[in-house]
């Protein structure tokens, strides 16, 4: 055991070292004035216990546990005194000492003193280690989510998660319940006017079914990127493929579902493998195959017309608790009047608990009608977009505040990207930035339109500078202390989306009652 | 934009409207970075994220910032953020 003694008398120190050492114990160190025994325990807070006299030259036990106490907080803390005042031991108790010692001990009552923090420290230092252990393994979780995060989404390179085109604006969700999600999602343009999607859910929980789902995104990943590279994507043989290969990687008694689309014009040809039905604006399309197993089935492509609104989802939203049902009722009551996806998640939220991990899209037509209430053409330099967004910030229009904060991001950006070409911007400090010279090029210019209808407020935004990186903007959202611009205009907005080569951007802000 | 300072104290009284106020408000923000303690009070409901950025950078540089928010969609936003565990953030 390690004990440390303060007493200003050196013969009890003398004394009580000896009767330490004689019952056993090999590290006992003495101290007869306080500032050297503080100046030790700072630099020794393993020490087993602590013995303090009371009476002191310059002050008292009481003071010194104050210091004492900042510096071993675990020690076993004995205050020793010859003072029999039960006033005394009372407050000793109190301040945070463990027991007191009247000086005149016997042999045994210091065995037995010494036997009681032995068995008391040998708990304490398991529970200090349980501690410590279980601090080090928060920071391996926290450190390897990190990791499966970047590394999910590096894998799921999710293209249409906020897209749009001339007629339709496409936009994901997937929020896993765990680190490992049996759920994947992999969307793709495959050429103009030609969309693929495929939802995928393991079945089970854990790393067997994020194996497999990640293995079976993988091949779809990869079989479409060689066919676009060879022009010849065929969406039956891509199907067809795709079972054989789930077939070969599942173990016996393991299923997956996933539900695979192409979109293509006005049509929409669907596989959907046990997964929840596909809704509609005007049907619901159950699913037209069993999930996939090692044994085989038939296989069923259908195809329908492509409605106004689509939703395609993993049955995690679908099953969570819903009153006493499943939010899949609730769904099929609000879908009519949902426009935009997060008008889904918010009311999941509120009224449903994830039980399972969620992915889903939403692909509607792009026919919003509104009427504009601004409008405005900047040709691009500080200037100019200063004197726009004082222009803005003083009209009278629905909304100009949360307008003006996701036009001053979108401008930022603009301006830092496009006309002082800073391609990293975390490298570059303020004043570097503040020395940069813009490019001055009166061809680059951005058109800004506002909208408004019954429901909402439309943000239309296009520039003719080479685009935003649209990834590495998605990938920022998902970072802890990144991306906050989008991250801003996500909150603020019920719909964000961009095209394809990053140029035009369109937003979408509810009218409040 | 009107910003009045005093001390650790700073009042944003109006709108960081333009790109240039934001300049103004971050080469403030710089002039304050041996300050133990920051205090601003936000009386409009604009904060850019170039500003948020600049108050993190403080922050990791052992500078506290307490943030009193005037208007409730800004807190909310500060708090979509996840900046109420960065800063020390209240709503007036």
């Amino acid at each position: 055991m390690k004990i440390a003694v303060l007493d200003d008398s050196k013969t009890f120190l003398k004394y009580f070292k000896n009767l330490l050492s004689n019952l056993g114990n090999n590290q006992i160190y003495t101290f007869a004035h306080e500032h050297k025994f503080y100046e030790f325990i700072k630099n020794n807070n393993d020490i087993d216990a602590v013995f303090i006299d009371y009476h002191l030259q310059n002050t008292d036990g009481f003071e010194i546990l104050k210091n004492t106490k900042k510096y071993l907080q675990d020690s076993y803390k004995i205050i020793i005194t010859s003072d029999s005042s039960p006033q005394i031991k009372e407050k000793a108790l109190k301040i945070g000492f463990d027991t007191f010692l009247p000086k005149n001990f016997s042999s045994a009552d210091i065995q037995a003193l010494i036997n009681l923090v032995k068995t008391l420290r040998k708990f304490i230092k398991k529970e200090i280690e349980e501690k410590e252990s279980f601090k080090q393994l928060l920071k391996y979780k926290e450190y390897q989510e990190k990791i499966i995060h970047q590394k999910q989404n590096k894998i799921m390179k999710n293209e249409l998660e906020m897209y749009f085109d001339e007629k339709h604006l496409f936009e994901t969700y997937f929020k896993p319940k765990d680190l490992l999600t049996g759920d994947t999602i992999y969307t793709k343009k495959i050429t103009k006017d030609s969309y693929f999607i495929g939802i995928i859910d393991a079945m089970g929980k854990g790393l067997g079914a994020s194996l497999t789902s990640f293995n079976a995104l993988a091949f779809l990943k990869h079989s479409i990127k060689k066919a676009i590279e060879y022009n010849d994507f065929n969406y039956r043989k891509l199907v067809y493929d795709f079972y054989n290969y789930v077939q070969t990687i599942l173990l016996e008694n393991e299923i997956l579902c996933a539900t695979l689309v192409l979109i293509e014009e006005d049509t929409m040809h669907y596989a959907n493998f046990g997964n929840p039905p596909i809704l509609t604006s005007d049907k619901i399309l159950y699913t037209n195959n069993f999930p996939i197993r090692i044994s085989s089935e038939q296989i069923n492509i259908d195809k329908t017309n492509l409605d106004e609104k689509v939703f395609i989802a993993s049955d995690g939203i679908f099953e969570s608790k819903y009153k006493k049902s499943i939010y899949y009722k609730r769904l099929k009551e609000i879908f009519p009047s949902i426009s935009f996806l997060k008008e889904i998640i918010e009311d999941f939220e509120k009224n449903s608990l994830q039980s399972d991990d969620i992915c889903c899209i939403l692909i509607s037509k792009n026919n919003l009608h509104f009427q504009t209430i601004f409008e405005d053409e900047i040709y691009l330099n500080k200037k100019n977009i200063d004197l726009f967004l004082k222009k803005l910030y003083i009209k009278n229009i629905p909304l100009v505040e949360q307008i003006h904060l996701i036009l001053h991001e979108i401008l930022t950006n603009t301006y830092e990207y496009g006309i002082l070409n800073i391609k990293n911007k975390e490298k570059l400090t303020f004043n570097e930035k503040f020395k940069k010279k813009e490019i001055i090029n009166h061809k680059f210019f951005a058109k800004i339109k506002i909208g408004i209808n019954e429901n909402w407020v439309n943000i239309e935004y296009t520039d003719n500078l080479k685009g935003f990186d649209v990834q590495k903007i998605k990938d920022a959202y998902y970072k802890k202390y990144h991306g906050k611009g989008i991250k801003i205009i996500k909150h603020l907005s019920y719909g964000l989306f961009f095209n394809e080569n990053g140029t035009a951007i369109k937003i979408f802000l509810k009218v409040k009652s | 934009m009107n910003v009045e300072i005093e001390g650790n104290v700073i009042n944003i009284n109006s709108p960081i409207v333009t790109l240039s106020d934001v300049d103004k408000f971050i080469q403030i923000l710089k002039s304050k970075e041996n300050e133990p303690h920051l205090i601003i009070n936000i009386k409009s409901f604009s904060l850019p994220s170039s500003i948020i950025g600049e108050l993190l950078r403080l922050n990791d540089k052992g500078v506290a910032i307490s943030l009193n928010i005037y208007d409730n969609t800004l807190y909310e936003l500060l708090k979509a953020l996840q900046l109420t565990n960065k800063f020390k953030i209240r709503m007036v």
